[in-house]
């Protein structure tokens, strides 16, 4: 499984349609406690094309960050 | 360095244990004590840090391994009942059940597109905690969140295999038409839900 974190949460939402318009199912999650105490929010894909959600990230300029989860 | 081992024992005996040991050693001079219990590992963190001696842990394996540090001068509250650090999960403070009230799609009021965020984090990590509620209970607007392909339905569904009534209202459902989509929990009235929430320990309104 595989996190998204990102800058704050307008570019949560952002993220969130742009894999949910590309039909890829995200979950919204709070951040886990070990990776940051600050009360966010990150994105839990589970399956689906990942790297084209990412490619997207990229065109629209949305800075993430990356943690493989369990 | 000296090492206090505390496998298979239970609690009071490791934070026993880790009292005695560090009166075997110097100030400023380090122990390693070692635990093969979650709980136990929880109670020696927080008798070690209310002692001073700050207590850094690593696992290994199953074993949790604890470095501290004997203090000049240990909390003498800490020091002489670490006893007191004994707590069971459920036991000591008996967790008292409650029932989850959905009352819209979303939670909390303000933005409806944070409020909409708010409630997929709430549910998603609601299913990771130890003091899960009786009964979630959705009605009016709050039904949207067990219909079919919503995260929020995935994570109600991951909470009812662990033991959570989910309760769906059956006049919303058909009010929003939307009875077909409801892929989790119980389509019930508002006789049950009197009820539930009559008897409920405490209620949390989202």
């Amino acid at each position: 499984m595989q996190l998204y974190l990102f800058p704050n949460v307008h570019k949560v939402m952002k993220a969130e349609k742009i894999c949910s318009n590309i039909g890829i199912q995200s979950r919204v999650i709070p951040v886990p406690e070990h990776i940051s105490s600050e009360c966010g929010m990150c994105l839990l894909v589970e399956s689906g094309d990942v790297d084209k959600c990412v490619e997207l990230f990229e065109k629209n300029s949305i800075p993430f960050e990356v943690y493989h989860e369990g | 360095m000296y090492t206090i081992d505390t496998k298979g024992h239970l609690c009071p005996e490791p934070l026993i244990m880790a009292s005695n040991g560090l009166k075997e050693v110097k100030e400023g001079e380090k122990v390693l004590i070692i635990s093969d219990n979650e709980t136990s590992y929880q109670n020696l963190m927080s008798f070690l840090t209310d002692l001073g001696a700050n207590p850094v842990a690593s696992k290994k394996g199953y074993e949790y391994h604890i470095e501290a540090t004997k203090p000049a001068k240990s909390s003498p509250q800490a020091e002489n009942n670490p006893e007191q650090y004994c707590s069971v999960p459920g036991g000591a403070a008996p967790a008292t059940d409650y029932v989850v009230v959905a009352r819209s799609s979303r939670m909390g009021e303000g933005d409806p597109e944070l409020g909409d965020l708010l409630v997929r984090g709430y549910l998603n990590a609601l299913k990771g905690m130890d003091h899960l509620p009786t009964y979630i209970i959705m009605y009016n607007g709050g039904v949207k969140l067990s219909l079919e392909g919503t995260d929020t339905a995935l994570a109600l569904g991951e909470l009812e295999d662990k033991g959570v009534s989910i309760i769906v209202c059956g006049t919303c459902v058909d009010y929003y038409k939307v009875k077909d989509k409801v892929s989790v929990g119980r389509i019930s009235n508002m006789y049950q839900i009197a009820t539930i929430l009559a008897e409920a320990g405490h209620v949390v309104y989202l």
